[in-house]
């Protein structure tokens, strides 16, 4: 027998089983597809759809951190998906949306992901697939604009500040008059300032003139001293008084130091001697006081020089009283010019706050723009809303209808075999073989 | 002498002339000629006797002389006739050695001789013939369940060295259809050899279209 008619035998046996059986077939086939139209009715129903997004890369310095690959992970977050339940009202699970949300990387070379969601209603199921899309369109732009707006905030709270702090100063320069006589006030300020200048110039001059006069005046009394020493010498040298009364006591002093120098001090002449020489210097002290003070003693050079001393002397007074007199002036002046000094510096520092004003705010235009920019190369946009459909996960139910009738069938001829074999009546050649171990050679009867 | 009829009454139309060709094909291809074929069968209703009715009469067709010898009771139906069914005790020695010359008889005499065992296991005689003759063909209904008799039957044939050519395997239908055809009209073209009472007398007749042989033990 040929492999095609022992095939044929089989496919002929096959048929006679099932033919024998058919009344089985048909019976198992009716409980399976009631058991299966049982099963369809009670299974839950899944609808699944979807929404598609456009992810939008930037290429510049300002385009967000965030890369697509990021993107499913974000829309499955929980912060996306908490923010979805907020504005939906949902009263699902956030491990639930989790399961149910479906973001998958973009194909390659494609900028367009696709997030689905599956729910037993299409109306819920499109409502939470499209919330998750705007949501996540939202949280990605908040994310790429995250740094910038917080730098327009802290620029803001500057400029804030900036714009307070030069009210301040315009108030207090208003109180203090400043800003009424700004002109004048210049004018009197540049004057009190020049005169404060010439006098510390006067002060300056004066000072130095009192320095010269003051050595002037120190070398006459140097010369005053050097001239009155030579004088009452030549005095004293002119006084024969003086000039034995010097000699005695010179005598009676080396006299009493040739003593000292050859006997001890209990030698008893040494006392005596030593009164003597006392008496003798007292004697020369008292002779040069008289003879200095005699009419005899006048000395027109040291009166010269003595009258000399004394107009120096007189001069540094005077330099002195001029030296403070301006310093008294400018001190006066300096006064006046501080008081002026208070508002300009107000001025001065309600400038440099209308600078810093200015450049915060043209910092602000800038972070501006780069958000701006970042907006514009870096988004989410959802480009294709999820419709309600009755598309539902695996297949539909009418072909869920149709596979359970074919799987029915198929288990009820399996029924039809697993009978077949169940039956321990001799139905096949093959049983009758094994049964006898002979060959069936001939078959007699239909 | 009786004038052979067989195949209007031989061959019911429950059973395809093709497939009785094929069965004696089967069987001449594998004996040769001359041969005692024995047709038996575990259970009674299998169609051992439809089988070798059926065998015997396409044999004869095809021009073979051909013997028809019943062992079974079911003639009694029709004829009758005493079966002889020889006593257990001494169908070894004395009814094997009687067989044995009346194999030898039938194969000198004819080129087939089909011998109707019946259900193998209640005949001494079939079981006694099951090593004389030159082949045996089981006989076994579709569809019925097997029992232990088939089991004992083939372990009996198996101790007693049969040669088993195969098995025929009948259908309900046709083993009915024969029997009914059987009981209601008188076999033609041959007539069935019984074992009367002692002694034992087997008149197997030689079958061809144009005669009958009568033969003697």
């Amino acid at each position: 027998m040929t492999y095609v008619q022992a095939t044929a035998v089989q496919v002929k046996e096959a048929y006679t089983t099932v033919w024998r059986h058919r009344y089985l077939v048909v019976l198992a086939f009716i409980v399976f597809m009631a058991i299966s139209v049982a099963l369809i009715a009670i299974t839950p129903r899944l609808y699944r759809v979807g929404a598609n997004v456009l992810i939008v890369n930037g290429n510049s310095r300002n385009d967000p951190t965030l890369s697509s690959p990021d993107l499913p992970t974000l829309a499955a977050s929980t912060g996306v998906l908490e923010q979805v339940e907020k504005n939906l009202g949902l009263d699902v699970p956030l491990a639930t949306l989790k399961q149910n949300l479906s973001a998958k990387l973009p194909a390659y070379k494609s900028s367009i992901m696709r997030i689905e969601y599956s729910d037993p209603t299409p109306n819920g199921a499109a409502t939470i697939a499209n919330g998750v899309a705007d949501e996540l369109a939202s949280y990605y732009n908040q994310l790429s604009t995250a740094r910038y707006d917080d730098d327009l905030h802290a620029l803001d709270a500057e400029l804030v500040k900036q714009k307070a702090r030069i009210q301040s100063i315009n108030a207090l320069l208003k109180s203090q008059g400043g800003d009424q006589s700004m002109a004048s006030e210049d004018k009197g300020q540049d004057g009190l300032v020049d005169q404060v200048n010439a006098l510390q110039t006067q002060r300056a001059l004066a000072n130095a003139e009192l320095q010269g006069d003051m050595a002037q005046a120190e070398a006459a009394a140097t010369d005053t001293r050097t001239r009155s020493e030579i004088a009452r010498r030549d005095i004293l040298q002119a006084d024969p008084l003086y000039a034995a009364l010097e000699a005695q006591a010179s005598e009676s002093a080396a006299h009493l130091a040739e003593f000292r120098a050859q006997f001890t001090s209990n030698y008893p002449g040494l006392p005596a001697l030593q009164a003597k020489v006392r008496s003798l210097q007292a004697g020369v002290t008292a002779e040069a006081a008289r003879a200095l003070s005699s009419s005899h003693a006048y000395s027109p050079t040291i009166a010269a020089a003595i009258a000399g001393e004394r107009k120096a002397e007189a001069v540094v007074e005077g330099d002195r009283a001029k030296v403070a007199a301006l310093d008294g002036e400018i001190a006066r002046t300096g006064s006046q010019v501080q008081g002026a000094g208070t508002l300009e510096l107000l001025r001065l520092e309600r400038e440099a706050a209308e600078n810093e004003y200015r450049s915060i705010a043209a910092h602000r235009g800038a972070t501006l723009l780069d958000r701006a920019d970042a907006l514009s190369l870096g988004s989410v946009v959802v480009i294709d809303r999820a419709l309600a459909s009755q598309a539902q996960i695996a297949i539909g139910l009418r072909r869920l209808t149709a596979t359970f009738a074919l799987v029915s069938l198929f288990l009820a001829i399996v029924c039809a075999f697993l009978a077949e074999q169940m039956n321990p009546r001799l139905r096949r050649a093959t049983q009758i073989e094994n049964l006898y171990g002979k060959p069936v050679i001939a078959t007699l009867g239909r | 002498m009786n004038d052979l009829n067989l195949p209007e009454s031989a061959a019911p139309e429950a059973v395809p002339n093709s497939q009785l060709q094929v069965l004696r094909s089967r069987v001449e291809s594998e004996l040769g000629k001359p041969a005692v074929i024995l047709v038996t069968s575990a259970a009674g209703g299998d169609g051992s006797n439809m089988t070798a009715h059926l065998l015997a009469g396409c044999f004869m067709e095809s021009g073979h002389r051909t013997a028809l010898v019943d062992l079974t009771v079911s003639g009694a139906r029709r004829h009758d006739v005493t079966m002889v069914e020889l006593p257990h005790a001494d169908g070894k020695a004395i009814g094997r050695e009687r067989l044995a010359a009346f194999v030898e008889e039938m194969r000198s005499s004819q080129d087939f001789t089909i011998v109707d065992a019946g259900t193998f296991l209640n005949s001494a005689t079939a079981m006694a013939l099951a090593w004389l003759v030159d082949g045996i063909l089981l006989a076994v209904r579709v569809g019925r369940a097997p029992t232990d008799e088939d089991e004992l039957m083939v372990q009996t044939i198996a101790h007693s060295r049969g040669r088993v050519i195969g098995v025929v395997a009948t259908s309900q239908e046709a083993v009915a259809t024969f029997e009914r055809t059987q009981a209601n009209t008188q076999p033609v073209g041959f007539e069935t050899l019984r074992r009367g009472s002692e002694p034992l007398r087997a008149r197997p007749y030689s079958l061809s279209t144009d005669s009958l042989a009568k033969l003697e033990i």
